[in-house]
């Protein structure tokens, strides 16, 4: 009988599930769910939609693994990990060779150096939001009132960035406001904020002297942002490139990590 | 049955009350602020000390804001919060406080415990350790301390009592070296979180209780070496300026997530141990010399960070560390800037570290980044891959 | 030939009309380089945001920002004799600080030392006044150092000039954490962060007063502090190859005391007057002769203040002011020296800032100094100046200011996140209002 393996992500905002082949070489059902407040419900919802979308069913499921914040909750995993790990082993997935990986989520933001999909070093953020992706959605597109995924396309207009002085949500909100009203245009603020974002997320990182070791690849729901990569590159001087599906990584690290230890189990 | 360990943890707990009691019958109470202040001349004048160290609970940081700033950094919030909000058992019948100001934030601390009317003591602690005219200002003030706890206790302090004393910390001093030792080991005994809170229970007891239970449970503890034993848990140390007494929030999910502490370097709210007392010579002069130049310089001495950096690399040697956990409290602003420059050069030499700051706040939302953080650590030393 | 931007600046600032003209164009224009100032720039401040700013009206304010600007073209200038190998030695120090010893050190040393605090300069100047102070702050933050308002934004300009060579690397950094922690902790910071070497000499000094106590009238802390001082000189003095005499010591500490006196009396005057003429953000400017040691000397700054204080008399006297007359006069805590558009809120809404604490000089420095030994001196006229001490001093301090310039209120709050001078603007507050009624 052919076995799948599962990996489910459960994040702060949404959670992901993958379901990958019996060699993990493969995805063949993924999906994304907004994450409730009962994070075992979500990685349950999560679960069951992307083994519908594999089209198999869930005793074909042989392992299943959980990361993310709410994978000590979800109680049908068979191995939880914390999810930097889960980025590293996912990433190489998608990007063999990766050294850095940029990841922005909804409520963090992390850089991790790895070698061959193994975590050297990272850095997460804090608990302030400035470098994260809720900084940036609550600046953008409630301010600029447009919808999150034209938000890139807007960006990648601008060709006089304003620059942000203020690194407080509260603080940038008004300021924002301030330039609107100034005539600063909807283009020139999106990547402005874009910029003060990331150069956070870059801050973060240059204070544990993390290097930006290429080649990097940025993940996370930040990542569909078309603008995101590139104002990275602009920002580091280096390539920074994406994967196609960005939001799945540590869902893939983890489904691969649970077949390691199915395979250990069975020997 | 219970361990010797949590035996004295109970004699600790205890402390308030016996102080109270003590109070009551005619004994000065002086609490402490801060690691500058030799508690030997306390007991010497016949008085009780008690450490004003807690930390970890977010209401007295949040309760202190009505005095303070949020900038302030929560442990030394916590002091003031928990005075403020009447939690404290001690302080409100303290007969004396005495605060080591050596930075802005316990500085602004002392002055709230002053204006709330607390007889407060300000020894003040300069920084230019390595000079010979600040180690002179630091032990006029420690003699100012001295005058004022003759004063309340009406007592004079001698130097033979003062030796006394002096002695007595020292066989503490020993007991914890010895506890210590034991993390040396492949597989320790005893964990980082367990070691740090007998050195707080160390600090709530009178001396002489200190040795016995500690020696019990260097006792104990050795029944329980296996000394062929190995373990691929990731050995860590832990730097940062403070384990309060009770946040030992951190320090536990980290050694829950399969590492374990063998060694710390932290500035306050933990006894020095590492060096006895000078016994030959001026007693009150030995007493400076050890915690002012003889111990690790804090942080926020001048020069010290070059320095410390050198002692935490010999000590991860000699306890065999595969990693460093920079605990920080959070707006504590020079020991941020301390791990910037620690960061640079652990990257240099290899050294596998990273930080986790606190505000105190372990909420839900708080512990999912914190675990994700600390596992991610422990995984990395061990390699970083599954 | 047409006017370019930089001759516009030169022109506004009268230092066209000055006798080494050719020479500080020269500079200013390496400078502006470095400092990643443009044509367009440099037209927007001469423009737009120094006249919104500024009171440029008045020849004096004119003059004092010419002299300023001196200051900061004379940074690419020893910027130049470094690399050329001149025989020129720099010492460097931070705010706040004793003054007097740097400009001591200045009188023994001559062409051959050159003195300042380049990030109180760049502060000043490149923010202040071409409002392009962000892009250099967060250079320090892409190299490590924390963002937001953990940290000091003078210490952010500080290292980020020094990690990226804008500012040359000092012979000697004489740190000062006489007020805070962090400043004489970015020494030990850079020595970290970068590859050059310097010799560090540092003077601080615990917050370990009480209530009730007068810190110049302590003599055991007048006794420290000069001691430190006395220390520190020797090693600068070791350093620069120099030896300062007590002559340029006095000479000094009389400099010192005497701009202090103007500055203090030309708050006054302001003060006074009704509407009143200058700005807390332009009559800070002069104030940089008691913040920064001025290596090109104190005359140009000196000069400038006379100017002024005649022209502030003049517009008192004709009613002419920032507002109406009887508008609200406000004092501050510290009225941010870099962020001049919060002040032109206050008198867009016909409110003026009339003063900031360390602009007015408290009465403690009309006293005559009691030490007769010169670091003595030196100290103890820094514990004279009342600002930044322990909550009880600066009470008293804050009251007899508030008495001697009645304000309508205080605004109080700016530098929040500093944990010495923030805590002090929250602690005194409902004390101050108490005794002085002022809300």
């Amino acid at each position: 009988m052919v076995a799948y393996f599962a990996g489910v992500d459960i994040g702060s905002t949404t959670s992901k599930a993958v379901i990958l082949n019996e060699s993990c070489t493969k995805i063949v059902g993924s999906s994304v769910v907004d994450t409730m407040f009962d994070r075992n419900e979500s990685g349950e919802e999560a679960l069951s939609r992307a083994v519908e979308a594999a089209g198999i069913s869930r005793e074909e499921v042989a392992y299943v693994g959980a990361t993310g914040y709410g994978r000590r909750s979800f109680l049908a995993a068979d191995v939880v990990s914390p999810e930097v790990i889960c980025h590293g082993t996912g990433t190489e997935f998608f990007a063999p060779g990766v050294r850095t990986i940029i990841d922005v989520g909804g409520q963090d933001s992390k850089v991790i150096e790895c070698r061959n999909g193994s975590v050297e070093r990272f850095e997460m953020n804090d608990k302030c939001a400035a470098g994260t992706g809720r900084f940036f959605e609550v600046l953008s597109s409630r301010l600029l009132k447009i919808p999150m995924e034209e938000l890139g396309p807007l960006a990648l207009q601008s060709t006089d960035p304003i620059r942000l002085s203020s690194v407080c949500t509260i603080f940038a909100e008004s300021e924002i406001v301030s330039l609107l009203s100034q005539g600063s245009s909807p283009a020139d603020i999106c990547k402005g904020i874009l910029m003060s974002t990331e150069k956070r997320i870059i801050q973060l990182a240059r204070q544990s002297s993390l290097e930006f070791y290429e080649p990097i690849v940025l993940t996370g729901g930040f990542a569909r942002n078309c603008a995101a990569a590139s104002t990275f590159s602009e920002l580091l001087g280096k390539e920074v490139s994406t994967i196609d599906y960005p939001q799945l990584p540590a869902a893939v690290g983890v489904a691969v990590i649970a077949k390691h230890k199915y395979d250990k189990d069975s020997r | 049955m219970k361990t010797p360990i949590e035996e004295f943890a109970e004699l600790a707990r205890t402390r308030p009350t016996v102080l109270r009691e003590a109070h009551k019958e005619g004994a000065k109470v002086v609490c402490y602020v801060g690691n500058y202040a030799p508690t030997e001349l306390i007991y010497a004048a016949g008085a009780k000390p008690y450490p004003m160290w807690r930390g970890g609970e977010p209401e007295p940081p949040d309760a202190s804001l009505e005095e303070t700033l949020r900038f302030l950094n929560p442990l030394h919030r916590t002091a003031i919060g928990l005075h403020m909000m009447g939690l404290d058992p001690v302080s409100s019948f303290a007969d004396l406080v005495v605060v080591s100001i050596t930075d802005c934030h316990i500085a602004r601390i002392a002055e709230v415990f002053e204006d709330r009317g607390l007889p407060t003591c300000k020894l003040g602690v300069p920084s230019e350790w390595q000079s010979a005219s600040d180690f002179a200002y630091y032990k006029n003030k420690v003699e100012l301390f001295k005058a004022k706890l003759e004063e309340i206790t009406g007592n004079k302090i001698t130097d033979e009592a003062i030796l006394e004393q002096i002695e007595a910390s020292n066989k503490v001093r020993a007991a914890l070296r010895k506890i210590d030792e034991l993390r040396k080991l492949p597989v320790p005994p005893i964990d980082g979180t367990t070691f740090i809170k007998l050195n707080h229970y160390a600090t709530q007891c009178e001396p002489a209780e200190a040795v016995e239970s500690l020696e019990r449970i260097y006792s104990w503890l050795l029944e329980q070496v296996d000394e062929n034993a190995t373990s691929d848990k990731p050995r860590v140390m832990l730097i940062g300026r403070a384990v309060g007494i009770g946040d030992y929030v951190v320090t536990t999910a980290l050694e829950k997530s399969d590492a374990v502490i063998v060694t710390e370097m932290l500035d306050e709210a933990f006894f020095r141990f590492q060096k006895d007392v000078e016994v030959e010579g001026d007693p009150s002069d030995n007493l400076c010399k050890n915690l002012y130049i003889d111990s690790v310089p804090i942080d926020n001495f001048q020069p010290s960070w070059g320095l410390r950096y050198d002692i935490a690399k010999e000590k991860m040697a000699e306890y065999n560390v595969d990693g460093v956990l920079w605990y920080q409290l959070l707006y504590d602003e020079i020991y941020d800037m301390e791990y910037c420059c620690y960061a640079k050069k652990a990257s240099r030499d290899g050294i596998l570290f990273t930080n986790v700051q606190t505000s105190y706040e372990y909420t839900r939302e708080a512990m999912g980044p914190l675990m994700t953080k600390l596992e991610t650590m422990v995984e990395a030393f061990k390699g970083g891959k599954y | 030939m047409t006017k370019t931007a930089h001759d516009e600046l030169f022109e506004l600032t009268m230092l066209d009309q000055a006798e080494d003209a050719v020479e500080l164009m020269h500079y200013w224009k390496l400078g502006a380089q470095d400092l990643g100032l443009t044509e367009e720039d440099i037209s927007f401040a001469v423009h737009n945001w120094m006249p919104r700013h500024l009171d440029l009206q008045y020849k004096g304010v004119r003059m004092c920002v010419g002299a300023t600007l001196r200051e900061l073209i004379d940074i690419f200038r020893f910027k130049d004799r470094k690399r050329k190998g001149e025989d020129v030695k720099g010492i460097y120090g931070v705010l706040p600080a004793v003054l007097a010893p740097y400009q001591s050190i200045k009188y023994a040393g001559g062409d051959k030392v050159y003195t300042s605090f380049p990030d109180l300069l760049l502060m000043f100047t490149l923010q202040a006044w071409f409002h392009k102070g962000a892009p250099l702050m967060e250079k320090a933050e892409a190299a490590g150092f924390s963002y937001g308002a953990r940290h000091c934004a003078l210490n952010k300009i500080g290292i980020a000039g020094r990690m990226t060579g804008l500012i040359p690397a000092p012979d000697v950094m004489w740190s000062w954490g006489l007020v805070c922690d962090e400043a004489t902790k970015v020494d030990e910071f850079l020595q970290t962060m970068t590859d050059d070497k310097w010799i560090s000499v540092i003077t601080r000094m615990p917050h370990d007063t009480y209530k009730g106590d007068e810190d110049y009238q302590l003599e055991d802390r007048i006794k420290y502090l000069g001691s430190n001082l006395r220390d520190s000189m020797a090693e600068c003095e070791k350093a620069l190859g120099i030896k300062v005499s007590e002559e340029d010591m006095r000479r000094a500490a009389d400099d010192f005391g005497r701009f202090m006196g103007k500055i203090g009396q030309l708050t006054m005057l302001n003060a006074a007057a009704d509407p009143v003429p200058l700005r807390n953000s332009t009559l800070t400017i002069p104030f940089g002769l008691a913040s920064i040691p001025f290596n090109t000397g104190v005359g140009y700054m000196e000069e400038a203040i006379d100017i002024l204080m005649e022209e502030v008399k003049e517009a008192a006297a004709k009613g002419e002011g920032l507002t109406r007359k009887g508008a609200a006069k406000v004092g501050a805590y510290f009225n941010p020296w870099a962020t001049p558009w919060l002040e032109r809120i206050l008198i867009e809404n016909d409110c003026v800032f009339i003063f900031s604490m360390p602009t007015a000089v408290s009465k403690a420095q009309m006293v005559p100094l009691k030490s007769t030994d010169p670091h003595e001196q030196f100290a103890e006229q820094w514990l004279q100046i009342n600002f930044g001490m322990g909550c009880g001093c600066d009470i008293r301090n804050w009251v007899e200011k508030i008495e001697m310039l009645k304000p309508d209120a205080m605004i109080l709050g700016f530098l929040d996140y500093d944990r010495w001078l923030g805590q002090a603007q929250k602690r005194n507050a409902v004390e101050v209002e108490e005794i002085t009624g002022v809300p």
